[in-house]
């Protein structure tokens, strides 16, 4: 378990950047904690009841309930702090990032004896469900370059993940991710075994990809994303903390990899970033990379329509149309398994798998059934895996 | 390099810049509202470790600023600090539900009373 290790890539803050980290924690919490629940009881002692008199039965669905909640002034202000919040943080950190900017580039041009290696494709073409808008809001996204070996993306990527999810998804490696897809892994495939070669598609800045080195150490493991920007900070990251990945930039839709040449191939949060024929597209991929009895397996937000209550859709509702993930809400209402299977694959399950901070052995983590009364699974991921 | 029509560092994400409020200027005040109360922690912390400083007999430059490090019961009364402070801010935006809710509630025990009339 690597949790709160800080590494020599990790941007640094400054006694008043540090001090900004913790009144955004404060007020993320704030909002969670004292305005989520308020803006729930809106929900149920307000707009409900107004619901079913004008409709004649019962709201069952956020779209039922949205123009009327958008109406209610409190509502206006939970949904306008969620996104000054967030916009708040990029910013910060891109002013903390912009600052040490030159000292990371040289970071990435030191970057020496390379256990793994960089391979780069400025043809490729950015799909346009990365290219359409900025992704949870991040100004520039993942692939914007202004400079010759721009690695800016990375450090903002990585320092926003390290700075502000501290206590929630692993610590400033904000590897719970992979420690929870190893976890399922050995949970539903006992019998794969050490896997021989790894893809992490959308592996990012290698968060979770890293985990896989520490788990497998004998294994070959590679890691692919559309943003050169986060790979090149990937690379500099991984190679400081001694650890091999093989990172090219390749659209996970149609890889350069030939057939077969994987035991297992992941993501986390990923498929959420992408539509549907491109999962489709990537489910077939994983099958054309997976040796048979391969094992393909997805970490994705513990987000499911059916199994949500109302206020909580709306919550997702925020996330897929104002936190610029629009497929959050699709991909949340798809039949995940049965697109694997359409892609060949066997022994396909999908489900919530609870989040672990290191992998424990014999913990079995995986459920089928969602949250009590329609609440998130809070501190689960939903899963898709399957064996080709 | 992947995206010609940036030049300098965006500071603005592309996509939905929604004004939830009926005026897009009230979005925006509360977007330099969100900013000013940042600000206001930030400056509390600031000169919070000014005062620790100083107790430990410290000359408070920019170096010794830099170089102190709070341990968790200074975290702790930050913490604490910081809530409160968001907390008195958005106290009228919490007193806005608390009416809608009452509100409501009166609606439907009016209409209730008003059948229960009817049919005596
Ligand atoms: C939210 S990040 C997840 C990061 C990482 N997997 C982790 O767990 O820390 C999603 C990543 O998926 C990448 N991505 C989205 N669509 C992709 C595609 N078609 N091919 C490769 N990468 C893709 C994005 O560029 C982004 O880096």
């Amino acid at each position: 378990m690597t949790g709160g290790r800080e590494h020599p890539m990790l941007p640094a803050t400054n006694h008043d950047e540090y001090a900004q980290t913790r009144f955004l924690l404060t007020f993320k919490n704030y909002i969670q904690n004292e305005l989520d629940p308020l803006d729930k009881e809106l929900v149920e002692k307000v707009v409900k009841p107004a619901y079913e008199q004008q409709a004649g039965r019962p709201a069952q669905a956020s779209k039922d309930v949205r123009k009327l909640m958008e109406a209610e002034p409190f509502h206006q202000f939970w949904l306008s702090s969620l996104r000054h919040q967030q916009d708040l943080m990029w910013d910060n950190v891109a002013d903390s990032v912009d600052r040490q900017l030159d000292e990371l580039q040289e970071k990435f041009h030191r970057t020496e004896t390379p256990l793994g290696n960089l391979r780069l494709n400025p043809d490729m073409e950015i799909p346009s469900y990365i290219s359409a808008f900025d992704n949870h809001r991040m100004p520039g996204s993942y692939y914007t370059e202004l400079a010759d070996d721009d690695l800016r993306a990375g450090a903002l990527f990585d320092g926003a993940a390290a700075l502000y999810h501290v206590n929630r998804n692993g610590g400033t490696m904000n590897d719970a991710r992979g420690w929870t897809m190893i976890d399922h892994i050995e949970t539903r495939f006992p019998d794969l075994g050490a896997p021989r070669r790894v893809l992490d598609m959308g592996c990012c800045v290698g968060q979770s990809t890293l985990t896989y080195c520490e788990k497998w150490p004998d294994a070959e493991v590679y890691g692919i994303d559309i943003g050169a920007p986060l790979l090149r900070y990937a690379h500099a990251r991984s190679e400081r903390l001694g650890r091999a990945v093989h990172y090219s930039q390749q659209n996970a839709e149609t890889t350069d990899f030939d057939d077969g040449f994987f035991d297992l191939v992941v993501s986390t949060a990923a498929i959420h970033e992408t539509n549907r024929p491109a999962t489709q597209r990537i489910f077939d991929e994983c099958h054309r990379l997976l040796r048979p009895g391969g094992v393909m397996a997805h970490l994705e937000v513990p987000v499911r329509y059916a199994d949500l209550g109302v206020w909580e859709q709306i919550r997702a509702d925020w996330e897929s149309q104002v936190n610029n993930e629009p497929y959050i809400a699709g991909m949340a209402r798809l039949d995940l398994a049965a697109m694997a299977e359409k892609s060949g694959f066997r022994d396909v399950a999908a489900g919530y798998h609870w989040q672990v901070p290191g992998f424990i052995p014999g913990r079995s983590g995986f459920e089928t059934e969602g949250g009590p009364n329609g609440t998130l699974k809070i501190g689960s991921w939903y899963m898709v895996s399957a064996v080709r | 390099m992947n995206d010609q029509t940036r030049t300098t560092a965006p500071r603005i994400s592309k996509g939905a810049q929604p004004s939830f409020f009926e005026q897009p200027a009230t979005e925006a005040l509360y977007g330099m509202f969100v900013v000013m109360l940042e600000e206001l922690c930030v400056l509390r912390d600031r000169l919070d470790t000014y005062e620790r400083l100083g107790e430990q007999g410290i000359a408070v430059t920019s170096a010794a600023v830099e170089a102190y490090e709070p341990d968790d019961s200074v975290e702790q009364a930050r913490e604490q600090l910081r809530h409160g402070t968001i907390n008195r801010a958005m106290r009228p935006v919490k007193a806005l539900q608390e009416a809608a809710v009452k509100r409501a509630q009166s609606q439907y025990e009016q209409a209730a009373r008003s059948i229960a009339e009817q049919e005596i």
